[in-house]
């Protein structure tokens, strides 16, 4: 393999490795997949020994197409960093096609290096960092050996052209440059080593969202949680194992809470609203607050804030969700949360009653800490308040829970029964579903015309947790009791090595809080325990082991590097006995100046210089591309209507003669394409009869003596001459001959 | 006093840092990464901030340091014909004691003057890939003359953009020189000059009359008088009757190449006639004859003599004839040398032949016959072509069509490339 050709797969192989880089941090497997066939196939076909490029008329289209698209996306939803990196693979894979010159293989380099780019600023997951790393590192050999390639290659330009005595050599291309990849591999550590000095020691939190916010990267999948339940459809179901959330529990002094066999209830969403199969959440007071900076957040807790505070030590979640929404993204918590604390700015929004947490902020990784109440017990709860004596509007199932009920020896009209009672009843309840029910993710069309939860509970008796916690919530509202259904998820993946739980979109799931008291929430799951166990809590295997190992590494990475923040720089610095009070001085005195001294104008600007930057290089792009079509294609098309205009009726019969002699274009073609184009100085004929060797100058002589008769002589070609013509192409376009040696 | 080493390679003399257009565009990069990180507290791009920051001091630092240790000194070939390849060498050493050098580009300079008429094709340019740290390499960069005279060079600008292309360093050497080069080189027909006599066995030149000299020309009847020794005994006994050999006349031994270039003629005939000229005392002087070279208008005469080495001298006076000069003072110019009659001439006439210029028996050649006056196959050298003429809007116009529409092949140089451009007379 020659030194150029391995030049230009060094360049494929960095632009390849960074479409693939974005894939993973996009998670747009397809997108991907299609891109690196294309551009694979596109690679491949003009590489070949007689591989050609495809004419710049289709290139310039396609570059068109694409920056049509990318404006069209950009209008319809505003400028983003995925357009911009799906314009750049539209590129590259276009660039796959159309490799001509130096300049094109350095584009390629560049493309590659701005899709890294990208993609960091798309994703900050392991996956994405581990596909970045060799990215990086082709993309900078590529851009060495470029620099070797240019070296070379203007040496070749400036070569003698050919000569009849001492022909030109181009200078040899060494099959291997002995030092450079020592002296790169130095490079490397001393980038690396710069790299984590401004990693460890720029100061942080300073100048955040100071010109507007421009996305925050996620480190993985949006979540799998919906804060509706639709019986009869997916719902929450999902066998996703994509991480959705880390959560660590601690205690007061700091001890970390956890075991395999614990599991917790992070609820998302309250749903207290029932209408044929669908569950909503009901319109309650909403309250709201900006916090502006991570600031702490006390819950009134609506009408239960009255409530004593229950016995026992709070506990603390570390949550940390990986990809959250901007805006009304759902904060899960244990109940009941108490105060909840964020690292970056956000708006909160709660409902009093049911303590329902949204929020509005940056999208992408979101963390934050919340302290929470353990669970109450009856005497935590109001004497002598009254209950609320729920309701449900189905009279099957009010005798069907009436009967539950019988058999457990309790009352079932709430009018007699007593308080205490209620959550016995509400167990007893819960434990009805342990027999006769049987646990299924399909999805099975509910009859027309019933109601889901009636069918479920009398004929069907089959479903996810989404019907078991319904039919719970329709049994115990039958009988008095207040319920509501839960979605959120379940914790109970512990990582030993990490001491934290992961929560997977899979783990998504439905339950019931049952009110046992005026004002006292208790917590009951009815999906069977064995199903629950079997769904969220599988039995270990090579490959979970695996996964562990490397959800360990992956909490690692986002804890040591993605979460890196101010606080854990601060403890590295003063580990270190590092003195950086220089440097926080004038970063503080930064971020004020920024902060204050128009920070919005600074933002403005950029944005606008941006927006111009953006558009001037697209309106740009267009031009250069799409100039020389206008020009071959349109110009000389005006130019002749005009001159018909002009000359009038004279013009049909040049024109028709001067339309035969479409064949000197072929003949033009053929012999560029054959390293022999034609000097724009030199006659057709004199340059065909130059042509050296015999078997490619006798047909063009003859071609080209026939275009004279033409072009020149007026004379209109027989049928014959025609034959004659396109047989001499046939035999231009096969005849064997040696290509120019170029060096 | 230690004498002056002409060998060993120079300190440049300026160095100035240059950033490209990627270097441009990786800088405002890298600062959009920092702003990016700073308003988004993206860890990671504060890591890249951090990577695209080491890697342009890495690479201001590499590409520095490699270059400050380049020594360099020109190497030039002692002739070259117009027209014709050279090869320029470069003696370069790396100074630094323990950094190599990478991907250094050697540029010939263009004084301002010479770029509307170049003297040669292009600058000159070489490329080292590597050298080590306190070595010593010579690299070669191959050009082409196009046009008789003293070819004089100015300097040259070795640049490094190595590793990453950011900025590019320049170091530049004045290196004064110059290369004389000759008429272009050209393949007469043999007959055009006469061919001495051959000495020695074999040969296959046939004499041009018959003479004294010792080349065997034919035979005829003895007669009378005729020396008992000049007769060719086997032929006689063939014949059955006597005959004597005759011996071939030799070759006029002194030629005159007369030049005729008046002084408003078209300057491209008037450098096919000096060509011709030089090729005509190439041939005479190969054929052994003692050749002299006379250019009245410019005062130039050359005694005949024979040899390489007076040759190369009429070559060197034709290399650095000035056309432009109208006629040299009167004072200063030499008695024209008279022409004996045993002497042959040729005038060599700049467009069309002038009978009436040079002696009564001498033969005339003109430029305007240049294409007949060359042998079977060869053809006219491009420097002494006219010069090609500027693309017309029409023809520009279908250029652009043809390359938008056109299939080239991958990794070749586009169309407009000098390098991509295949030679008159066809590749194929």
């Amino acid at each position: 393999m020659n030194d150029d050709r391995r030049f230009r797969r060094l360049v494929f192989a960095a632009a390849l490795l960074s479409i693939f880089t974005y894939a993973v941090a996009d998670e747009s497997w397809a997108l991907g997949v299609l891109a690196i066939t294309l551009a694979v196939v596109g690679w491949t076909l003009t590489e070949r020994r007689a591989g050609r490029a495809v004419p710049r008329a289709l290139i310039a289209l396609a570059i068109i197409v694409a920056i049509g698209w990318a404006i069209a996306s950009g209008l319809r939803d505003g400028l983003n960093v995925a357009h911009f990196c799906q314009f750049t693979i539209a590129v590259l894979v276009i660039k796959a096609f159309d490799r001509r010159t130096s300049a094109d293989l350095g584009q390629f380099v560049m493309l590659s290096l701005f899709l890294s780019i990208g993609a960091l600023l798309t994703s900050n997951s392991l996956w994405m960092a581990m596909a970045l790393l060799p990215t990086l590192l082709y993309c900078v050999a590529a851009g060495v050996a470029y620099q070797f390639h240019l070296g070379r290659a203007g040496a070749r330009r400036a070569l003698p052209r050919s000569t009849t005595r001492t022909p030109a050599r181009a200078p040899a291309a060494p099959a291997r440059i002995p030092g450079v990849s020592r002296l790169l591999g130095l490079g490397w550590i001393a980038t690396g080593a710069i790299a984590m000095f401004v990693f460890l020691l720029f100061p942080r939190s300073i100048g955040a969202d100071s010109f507007g916010r421009w996305g925050n990267a996620s480190v993985g999948m949006v979540t799998g949680f919906t804060s509706e339940v639709n019986l009869g459809e997916g719902g929450l179901i999902s066998t996703s194992a994509v991480p959705v959330l880390d959560l660590t529990v601690r205690a007061p002094d700091g001890q970390v809470l956890g075991a395999p066999e614990e599991t917790y209830y992070l609820r998302g969403a309250v749903l207290d609203e029932y209408d044929h199969g669908k569950w909503r959440a009901s319109s309650a007071p909403v309250q709201s607050q900006l916090l502006p900076g991570g600031l702490d957040f006390s819950l009134s807790g609506g009408p239960g804030s009255s409530l004593p505070r229950a016995s026992g030590s709070q506990i603390e979640l570390d949550i940390m969700v990986r990809n959250a929404r901007s805006e009304d993204f759902h904060l899960f918590t244990l109940w009941r949360p108490r105060r909840i604390q964020f690292e970056s700015q956000a708006r909160i929004q709660y409902t009093e009653p049911n303590l329902v947490i949204t929020r509005r902020g940056q999208s992408g990784r979101v963390r934050y800490t919340v302290q929470c109440e353990p669970l109450g017990s009856y005497s935590d709860a109001a004497s002598g308040a009254q209950r609320t004596v729920a309701t449900f509007n189905s009279r099957p199932i009010a005798e069907l829970a009436a009967s539950i009920l019988r058999e457990g020896g309790l009352d079932p009209d709430p009018r007699t029964r007593s308080l205490e009672d209620d959550a016995a009843a509400a167990a007893r309840i819960e434990r009805f579903f342990g027999t006769g029910f049987s646990y299924t993710l399909d999805i099975t069309r509910v009859p027309n015309g019933r109601d889901p939860i009636e069918w479920f509970l009398l004929d069907h008796q089959q479903g996810h947790c989404e019907y078991y916690a319904s039919a719970m919530v329709a049994l115990c509202r039958s009988v008095g009791i207040n319920a509501r259904v839960v979605t959120g998820f379940v914790a109970t993946e512990f990582n030993d090595a990490t001491r934290h739980y992961v929560v997977r979109e899979s783990n998504a799931h439905a339950w019931v809080e049952v009110e046992v008291a005026p004002g006292l929430w208790q917590t009951r799951d009815p999906t069977p325990s064995g199903e629950f166990r079997r769904i969220h809590r599988p039995d270990p295997t090579i490959l979970s082991q695996i996964r562990g190992v490397f959800e360990a590494i992956n909490y690692a990475w986002i804890t040591s590097v993605v979460a890196f923040d101010d606080t854990t720089r601060a403890s590295f610095v003063s580990a270190m006995q590092i003195d950086t009070t220089s440097i926080d001085a004038w970063a503080e005195e930064a971020g004020r100046r920024i902060r204050s001294g128009g920070s919005a104008l600074i933002g403005r600007a950029l944005q606008n210089a941006l927006m111009v930057g953006v558009g001037t290089a697209l309106l740009g792009i267009t031009l250069v591309y799409g100039a020389p079509a206008i020009r071959t294609l349109l110009w000389p098309r005006l130019v002749m209507m005009w001159l018909r205009l002009r000359r009038g009726s004279t013009a049909p019969a040049r024109a028709a003669r001067l339309a035969e002699s479409g064949f000197y274009a072929r003949l033009l073609g053929i012999l560029s394409r054959r390293g022999l184009a034609k000097p724009s100085w030199r006659p057709p004929l004199d340059h065909a009869r130059s042509i050296e060797s015999p078997a490619l100058a006798a047909p063009a002589s003859r071609v080209a003596e026939a275009f004279y008769r033409v072009r020149y002589g007026r004379a209109e070609l027989t049928p014959e001459d025609h034959a004659g013509i396109a047989a001499d192409l046939v035999a231009l376009g096969r005849a064997r001959a040696k290509r120019p040696d170029l060096g | 006093m230690r004498p002056r080493d002409d060998t060993h390679p120079l300190a440049p003399g300026a160095r100035r840092t240059a950033f490209t257009m990627a270097g441009v565009l990786y800088g405002l990069t890298t600062l959009f990464l920092a702003v990016g990180a700073v308003n988004g507290q993206n860890n990671l791009l504060f890591w890249a901030f951090g990577m695209g920051l080491g890697g342009m001091l890495v690479s201001g630092v590499f590409s520095g340091s490699g270059m400050m240790g380049l020594r360099l000194r020109r190497e030039l070939p002692p002739t070259a014909r117009a027209g014709e390849p050279i090869t320029i060498r470069y003696r370069i050493r790396n100074a630094n004691r323990l950094i190599p050098m990478f991907c250094v580009s050697i540029t010939e300079r263009v004084e301002k003057a010479d770029r509307n008429s170049p003297a040669t094709e292009q600058p000159a340019v070489a490329f080292l890939p590597h050298a080590d740290a306190r070595a010593e390499v010579v690299i070669e960069a191959p050009s082409r003359t196009m046009r008789r005279g003293r070819l004089r060079l100015v300097g040259v600008t070795a640049s490094s953009a190595f590793p990453l292309g950011l900025m590019r360093k320049l170091l530049r050497f004045d290196l004064p020189g110059s290369l004389l080069v000759l008429p272009a080189r050209l393949q007469l027909r043999d007959d055009l000059v006469p061919r001495p006599a051959r000495r020695g066995h074999g040969g296959s030149s046939s004499p041009t009359g018959v003479g004294q000299a010792e080349e065997f020309f034919g035979v005829r009847e003895y007669v009378a008088g005729d020396s008992p020794r000049l007769i060719a005994w086997r032929p006689s006994a063939r014949r059955d009757e006597l005959v004597v050999r005759q011996h071939g006349a030799p070759p006029p031994t002194v030629v005159w190449v007369i030049l005729d270039i008046p002084a408003g003629a078209d300057e491209l005939e008037g450098e096919r006639a000096i060509a011709i000229a030089g090729a005509l005392v190439e041939m005479l002087a190969d054929r052994g004859c003692s050749v002299g070279l006379l250019f009245d208008r410019l005062a130039v005469a050359r005694a005949p003599a024979v040899g390489v080495w007076h040759a190369r001298r009429l070559l060197n006076t034709l290399a650095t004839l000035d056309l432009a000069v109208d006629r040299i003072a009167p004072g200063a110019a030499r008695s024209a040398p008279r022409i004996r009659r045993e002497q042959a001439a040729m005038v060599v006439h700049a467009g069309a032949a002038n009978a009436a210029l040079g002696p009564s028996w001498a033969s005339h050649v003109s430029s305007g016959d240049l294409s007949s006056l060359l042998a079977r196959g060869a053809s006219v050298p491009d420097v002494l072509m006219p010069a090609p003429p500027r693309e017309t809007t029409g023809e520009r116009r279908r250029r652009l069509l043809r390359e938008f529409f056109m299939v080239d092949p991958v990794g070749e140089p586009a169309m407009g490339d000098p390098a991509g451009v295949p030679a008159p007379g066809g590749a194929a």
